[in-house]
């Protein structure tokens, strides 16, 4: 059997922020995605943590952007999925939605 | 309109950890949400939320290595210490002779030996510094730190116990806690040269684009630590008699001097990136030929 990687949990929420944002997936839109859709506030260096470290592992990719004075005069930096990193997402999925087959029902139950 | 300064300490923080470079586009993203209205607090919890998770973060990737340069260094400052007390004990045994005729031949011999011990830890304290940092190469200010903090780490539990016993000993006055944490001086001490070496060691090229007001105040910086050395010496050996209060701001001030060489020579690397994108300018001015790839 091929040794699959499973993304962790953070991994996989912040590359469902980057693909629900597309063209506009930087730090901030990202941070607050994750925030607004679960709940949960990262730290903005956190969330970077991760990027690097999916980038390292080729699952995406990054570009500088525009630099604007309201940044102080610092660039933007926009991260992309690459076809490798959308594929574990995908079979990230898959491996989640099986496991949870026939437990939907009784997760929440009081027994 | 009306836009708001981001904390400078915490900015200048986040440079220095992670390379201007490197942490540029986050730094972008925190002054553009402070900007938005996220308030000084929010700031600095990310700046050092930051700076834990990326220390943290390489901790864990070269726990190895880490322990190998802080056990070498430990090692080095263990045999440092020993030969110290070794040759310290001979100059100290006759002291009290020395210190009723102070300028004598002897006394002052005895005083130049003392300097010269001093001088040879500062050296020995460069070399362990450099052992140190030559053991992980590609993270050397993260392997600095770290050994810093475990020097001084290791005096934390006596210091502890020190206030214990002071809070809850009634004879324990307030004058021998003083003097206690005056023996504590040294530790900050060690510290910080251990800091200084290692800058110094690794931003060497930086002292010829220094400016010559930065570099007036450096060399002031450096010569009030070696008066503050002499006269801790000439203390010594009795011919100066200072209160203890005295003796807290010759040592502040030496403290603080060796501070200021350190946030000097404390500057962020310039990017790889950019050195790279020099070599390849430098290069292409020198030579005019198409390359290989070009040709191809």
């Amino acid at each position: 059997m091929r040794n699959r990687e499973f993304l962790g949990q953070h991994e996989l929420m912040v590359m469902l922020a980057v693909l629900r944002l597309g063209r506009e997936a930087y730090g901030v839109p990202i941070a607050a995605e994750i925030a607004q859709r679960t709940g949960r506030e990262m730290l903005q260096g956190s969330v970077y943590a991760i990027l690097e470290r999916l980038e390292s592992k080729g699952f995406v990719t990054s570009k500088l952007g525009e630099a604007t004075p309201q940044r102080g005069g610092r660039a933007k930096r926009y991260f992309a999925l690459t076809a490798e990193g959308s594929r574990h997402v995908r079979e990230t999925q898959r491996a989640l939605e099986a496991l949870w087959q026939g437990l939907a029902k009784t997760a929440g139950a009081k027994s | 309109m009306n836009s708001r300064t981001a904390p400078r300490a915490a900015t200048w923080l986040l440079e220095r950890v992670g390379g201007r470079s490197r942490f540029d586009p986050l730094i972008g993203d925190l002054v553009e949400q402070f900007e938005e209205g996220h308030s000084r607090l929010w700031y600095w919890r990310q700046a050092v939320g930051t700076v834990a998770i990326d220390l943290a973060q390489t901790l864990r990737s070269h726990a190895f290595s880490f322990i190998a340069a802080v056990a070498a260094g430990f090692a080095l400052i263990w045999l440092l210490d020993a030969g110290y007390s070794y040759a310290l004990r001979p100059l100290r045994e006759n002291l009290t002779i020395v210190s009723q005729h102070p300028w004598t031949a002897q006394a002052v011999l005895r005083v130049a030996g003392m300097v010269m011990c001093g001088l040879l830890t500062d050296v020995l304290i460069f070399v362990t510094v450099w052992v140190v940092t030559r053991i992980h190469r590609s993270h050397r200010r993260a392997v600095l730190s770290i050994f810093a903090a475990a020097v001084t780490v290791r005096y934390v539990p006596g210091l502890a116990r020190l206030l214990i016993h002071a809070a809850t000993d009634p004879r324990f006055t307030a004058p021998l806690v003083s003097r206690h944490l005056h023996l504590m001086m040294p530790v900050a001490w060690q510290a910080l040269c251990i800091l200084a070496a290692g800058l110094w060691v690794l931003r060497r090229p930086r002292f010829t684009g220094m400016g010559r007001l930065t570099y007036f105040v450096a060399i002031l910086a450096g010569s009030l630590c070696v008066l503050a050395g002499l006269a801790r010496a000439a203390g010594l050996v009795g011919e100066l008699t200072y209160t203890l209060h005295e003796q807290y701001i010759s040592d502040m001030l030496n403290i603080a001097s060796v501070a200021y060489l350190v946030l000097l020579l404390w500057r962020p690397n310039p990017g790889a990136e950019e050195q790279v994108n020099e070599n390849v300018e430098v290069a292409s001015v020198r030579d005019p030929r198409p390359s290989v790839l070009d040709r191809a």
